[in-house]
C-alpha cells in the first residue's frame, strides 16, 4: 500500500474517533442536564444524596484507574447506604425541612458512611481473598501433577526421574497416560 | 577308584562285575589295571578280567566295538565293553571286559631278559597264529599296535603264544621306540596315531627279532642314539645287523622292518612265507647319503631325514641353521638334492641372518622329511594322533600350549600340502584337521583347545568339572548328568563352562556360530547368559529326556538378573513370577520363551520412553505452574478489583431490592 492510502486511511480512521469523541460528548452533556435537571425537580433528595454520596465522589476522584472499579465498589454500597432515608423522604415528606433533619443525624450519616466503608473493604479485601483462592487451586494443580509423577515412578522405577533414556516425547501416544493438566485441557 | 571304592565293584551293563577289591597285577597294561571280573548270566565259565581305563585319555569306543566281534585263536578276546553303573551315578568309570590270559606273559617288560625262543617256534607257534589275526583286523580296517613282546602271553600248552588287549591306550603309546617304525617311533607315544596294517608288521618284526634274541636288540644304545642310527642306516640293519639269524629269518625281518611303508611286506607275504613260499630277500635300499656330514644336536647327519629330526628335537639351537647358507650348500653340495633346497627356498624365503621361529623351524623339518610327524618346539605328533595328544595334555600346561600353538599356526596344513601325496592314507582327515586350526584360533566358549579335544575324540567324555566324575559321553545323557550334580547344591558359577560349551558344539552340527558367539560376550552378562540358557533348551528339546527342575533352578537364578530389561516394575514382577513357574516344570523353552518375549520388551521399552516423557511434561508443567505464583498478587490484584465490583455490585444490589421491599411492603 502507498504512503498516501495509508495517510487516508489513518486520516478515516481519525476522523471516525473524533465523531465517536464527540458524539460521547454530547451523551455526557444531556445526562448531566438530565440530572441537573432532576435535580432542580427533586431539590431535598439531592441534597441527602448530595451529602451521603460524598465518599463515592472522594473515591471517583481517588481511583486513578480507567475502570473506576473502587468508586464503583464504594459507589454501590454508599447507594445502599442512602437508599433507605431517600425513601423516607419520598415516602413521608419530601420537604427541605425533612432532608435537613435527615442530613443533621449522625446516625444517619454513620449509616451512609459506613455503607461507603463497607465498599472500601470489599475494594480491599477482594483482592487478597482472590489471591488465596487462586494459590489454593494452583498448588492443587501441582498436587495432582505429583501424584501423576508418583504414580508413573511406582510403575516405571526412580530411573525415569534420572532420565537415563533419551527422552522421546511420543506426544502422550504411548502406554502412559496424559498429565492432568493434559487432561484438563484437553476437557476444555 | 577311591571314588568307586565304596561299593569295591563296578557293574557294566548290569551284568559284569568287576571287582576292584581283587586286583590280577599280573595282567595289568601300563595304563590300565587289571582286576577279576564275574558274569553271573555267563553260560560258560571262562575266566574273565575288566581292565579300568585311565579316565585322562580318549576312550576307542569305535574300536572297541569293532574288536567286540572279532574272535581269532592267538588274540586275547574281547568280549564287551561300558560305562560303569547308571547315568545317576557320581562316578563312573569306563571298562573293559576280556578274558583272562591262559598263563603269565612271556616277558614283563622290555627291558628285561628272557629265555630265546627258537626259529621254530617263530615259524610254528608264533606266526601261524599272528597271520590270520592280522588277516582279521586288516579286513576289518583295524590294527593292532600294542604288538610287542611284553603284551604276548603264553598259552599254556608251551608252544604258543597269545597276543594282548589293544585298546586300553592310544593306538602304539605303549610301545617301545625301537619296536615301531620310523614314523611312529619319532612321534611321542600318545601321538603316534592309528597308522596302518603296516605299522603292526613293522612291530610284528621287532617283536621277532627280541623272541629270538631274548632281549632288546641294542639294549646298550641310548633311545637318541638309537634313533639317529636308524635314520642313517635303517631300522633293519641297526636292530638286526649284527646279530646271526638264519637266511628265511633274515629274509623275514628284513621284509617286515623296511623303513619304507610301500616296501614293507604284507600280511599276504608273511602267510607265504609261513607257507614256506620263500622270496628273494631285498636288499636293505639304504637313505641316500651325504658326501659331507653336517652336525646338528651334537652329531654328525649324513641323510636328510637324520638332520630333520636333529633340527626337530634341537629346535632352538637349530633355529640359526635353518635360515643360513650353510643348510642350503649342505643340501646343494654335499647331498645333491637340489629338490629339497628349492622347496626350502621357496618356501621359507630367501636366506637370511636372523634366526628361524618355532613355526619356521617345524616347516623345515617337515619339507625336509615328509613322512616324519609334525614337530613343533620339540613336542611331535603324527597326523592321526593329534586327537589322541590333544586330549592326552588336555591337563599338561605346556604340551597343551605346543599343540594350541602347533594347530593355530595352521602346521597341519603345511604337513599336508608338503606330505599329502607321500602319505595319501591320511588325506580324508585333512578337512577335519583344517577346520581346528579355524577353532583353535577362537579364544570364545564353544571353540579354542577344548572343541578341538571334542571334535577330535568323539568319544572322549564332557570333561567339565561339574560332571566330570559321571564319564558322560553320549550328548544325550549331559543334561540329565547336570541335573543330578546340582541337586543338593546349585553351584555360584554360570550354567555353562567352557568344557560343556565344547562339548555340545562338536556333538551338534546344527550348532553354529551364531548359536556359540553370545557365551564369548563378556561386556553383556544378560547376552551371554541367554546365550547359554538358549543352547541348553535345544539340547533339552532334542534329547527329550524329560524336566529338568534343578537344571531350571539354576538357571533361573542367573536369568533373574536379566528381567531387569523391564522397566515397568509391575510386568517385570509378573514375568518373575512366571520364570518361577516356567522354572518350576523342568522345561527351558518355556523359560527361554519368557527371556525372548521381544514383543513385551518392546512394548515396555516405548513405555518406558513414554513415562518418561510423561514425567518430564508434568515436571515441566509443575515449574509453569510454580512461576505462576510469582506473578499471583499482580493477577490477583487485577483479579480482585473486578470482583470486588462485582461483590459490590451484587451486594448492594440485592441490598437495595431488600430496603426498598422493606419500605413499600
Amino acid at each position: 500500500m502507498s504512503n498516501k492510502g495509508q495517510s487516508a486511511t489513518k486520516g478515516a480512521a481519525s476522523r471516525k474517533g473524533g465523531q465517536q469523541e464527540r458524539r460521547r460528548s454530547g451523551w455526557k452533556l444531556l445526562l448531566i442536564l438530565v440530572v441537573l435537571g432532576l435535580g432542580l425537580a427533586v431539590l431535598p433528595t439531592m441534597l441527602v444524596v448530595a451529602v451521603g454520596m460524598l465518599p463515592t465522589l472522594v473515591a471517583y476522584i481517588v481511583d486513578g484507574r480507567r475502570e473506576k472499579y473502587a468508586a464503583f465498589s464504594v459507589g454501590c454500597m454508599n447507594f445502599c447506604g442512602v437508599l433507605p432515608f431517600m425513601l423516607q423522604l419520598w415516602l413521608r415528606d419530601h420537604t427541605f425541612a425533612h432532608a435537613w433533619k435527615i442530613v443533621g443525624d449522625p446516625i444517619v450519616w454513620m449509616i451512609m458512611y459506613g455503607a461507603a466503608a463497607c465498599g472500601w473493604l470489599i475494594y480491599y479485601a477482594a483482592p487478597h481473598v482472590v489471591a488465596v483462592y487462586l494459590r489454593f487451586q494452583l498448588e492443587r494443580r501441582i498436587q495432582k501433577l505429583r501424584g501423576y509423577q508418583k504414580e508413573l515412578v511406582d510403575e516405571w522405577g526412580d530411573s525415569i526421574t534420572r532420565g537415563v533414556t533419551p527422552v522421546v516425547d511420543t506426544g502422550g501416544d504411548g502406554t502412559v497416560a496424559p498429565t492432568p493438566e493434559e487432561e484438563k485441557a484437553a476437557g476444555g | 577308584m577311591a571314588e568307586a571304592g565304596s561299593t569295591q565293584k563296578l557293574t557294566l551293563k548290569g551284568r559284569y562285575e568287576v571287582l576292584l577289591d581283587q586286583p590280577l597285577p599280573a595282567f595289568d597294561s601300563p595304563r590300565a589295571k587289571a582286576f577279576l571280573a564275574v558274569d553271573p548270566r555267563g553260560e560258560k565259565v571262562v575266566p574273565i578280567m575288566g581292565y579300568v581305563l585311565d579316565r585322562t585319555l580318549p576312550p576307542r569306543c569305535d574300536t572297541m566295538d569293532a574288536l567286540r566281534g572279532v574272535n581269532v585263536v592267538g588274540l586275547l578276546r574281547m568280549i564287551d565293553w561300558a560305562v560303569s553303573g547308571g547315568r545317576d551315578d557320581r562316578y563312573r568309570q569306563m571298562c573293559v571286559i576280556y578274558e583272562q590270559p591262559p598263563a603269565g606273559r612271556v616277558v614283563a617288560s622290555e627291558k628285561m631278559q628272557f629265555p630265546a625262543l627258537s626259529e621254530e617256534m617263530i615259524e610254528r607257534g608264533v606266526l601261524p597264529r599272528m597271520v590270520p589275526i592280522l588277516k582279521e583286523l586288516h579286513s576289518r580296517n583295524l590294527t593292532h599296535r600294542a604288538i610287542r613282546p611284553s603284551n604276548f602271553f603264553h598259552a599254556g600248552d608251551g608252544k604258543t603264544l597269545v597276543l594282548g588287549e589293544s585298546i586300553t591306550a592310544p593306538p602304539g603309546s605303549d610301545q617301545p621306540d625301537y619296536i615301531e617304525p620310523l614314523e611312529s617311533a619319532m612321534a611321542d607315544p600318545i601321538a603316534r596315531g592309528d597308522g596302518g596294517t603296516g605299522d603292526d608288521l613293522f612291530a610284528l618284526g621287532a617283536t621277532l627279532l627280541t623272541f629270538l634274541l631274548g632281549r632288546r636288540p641294542e639294549a646298550d644304545k641310548s633311545p637318541d642314539e638309537l634313533m639317529h642310527l636308524r635314520l642313517e642306516q635303517g631300522s633293519f640293519l641297526t636292530l638286526a645287523g649284527r646279530h646271526t639269524l638264519s637266511l628265511p629269518m633274515v629274509e623275514l625281518l628284513r621284509g617286515l622292518m623296511v623303513d619304507d611303508p610301500r616296501e614293507r611286506w604284507t600280511v599276504g607275504d608273511v602267510e607265504q612265507w609261513v607257507n614256506g613260499r620263500r622270496m628273494t630277500p631285498n636288499r636293505a635300499k639304504l637313505p641316500m647319503k651325504a658326501a659331507r656330514a653336517i652336525t646338528v644336536g651334537g652329531m654328525e647327519r649324513l641323510t636328510v631325514r637324520s638332520l630333520a629330526y636333529a633340527i626337530s628335537q634341537d629346535w632352538e639351537n637349530s633355529a640359526q641353521l635353518v635360515r643360513s647358507q650353510t643348510l642350503d650348500n649342505w643340501l646343494r653340495r654335499s647331498l645333491a638334492d637340489e629338490d629339497v633346497a628349492k622347496a626350502l627356498t621357496s618356501n621359507l624365503g630367501p636366506i637370511g641372518q636372523e634366526p628361524a621361529d618355532a613355526k619356521t623351524v617345524a616347516r623345515t623339518s617337515i619339507i625336509l622329511d615328509p613322512r616324519a610327524p609334525i614337530s613343533y618346539r620339540g613336542y611331535a605328533v603324527n597326523i592321526d594322533g593329534i586327537g589322541y595328544a590333544v586330549a592326552a595334555a588336555a591337563n599338561r600346561q605346556d604340551t597343551r600350549q605346543k599343540l594350541s600353538e602347533m594347530i593355530a599356526n595352521k602346521l597341519p596344513s603345511s604337513w599336508f600340502n608338503t606330505a599329502g601325496a607321500v602319505r595319501g592314507d591320511l588325506s580324508r582327515q585333512q578337512g577335519a584337521i583344517e577346520r581346528m586350526s579355524t577353532y583353535m584360533a577362537q579364544a570364545a566358549p564353544g571353540f579354542g583347545y577344548e572343541r578341538v579335544l571334542y571334535e577330535l575324540n568323539p568319544f572322549m567324555h564332557c570333561l567339565s568339572p561339574l560332571i566330570e566324575t559321571r564319564m558322560i559321553i553320549e550328548p544325550d545323557e549331559l543334561l540329565p548328568a547336570i541335573e543330578a550334580a546340582v541337586q543338593d547344591k546349585i553351584p555360584a558359577s554360570e550354567p555353562m563352562d567352557r568344557q560343556i560349551a565344547a562339548f555340545i558344539a562338536a556333538r551338534f552340527r546344527q550348532i553354529t556360530d551364531k548359536w556359540l558367539r553370545p557365551l564369548g560376550n563378556d561386556s553383556d552378562n544378560f547376552a551371554r547368559i541367554v546365550g547359554q540358557v538358549r543352547l541348553l533348551a535345544f539340547l533339552q528339546g532334542i534329547a527329550n529326556n524329560g524336566p529338568l527342575p534343578n537344571l531350571c533352578r539354576w538357571l533361573e537364578i542367573h536369568l533373574r538378573p536379566t528381567f531387569s530389561q523391564f522397566h515397568n516394575l509391575k510386568k517385570r514382577k509378573k514375568m518373575l513370577e512366571e520364570l518361577g513357574k516356567a522354572a518350576q516344570s523342568g522345561i527351558i523353552a518355556r523359560m527361554m520363551s519368557l527371556v525372548e518375549d521381544t514383543q513385551a520388551l518392546a512394548k515396555d521399552e516405548q513405555g518406558y520412553r513414554a513415562a518418561i516423557a510423561g514425567h518430564n511434561r508434568a515436571e515441566l508443567q509443575v515449574q509453569h505452574l510454580r512461576n505462576e505464583v510469582t506473578h499471583m498478587d499482580y493477577i490477583a490484584a487485577q483479579l480482585g478489583e473486578q470482583v470486588s465490583a462485582i461483590a459490590s455490585g451484587v451486594i448492594g444490589g440485592l441490598t437495595a431490592f431488600g430496603v426498598i421491599f422493606f419500605h413499600v411492603f
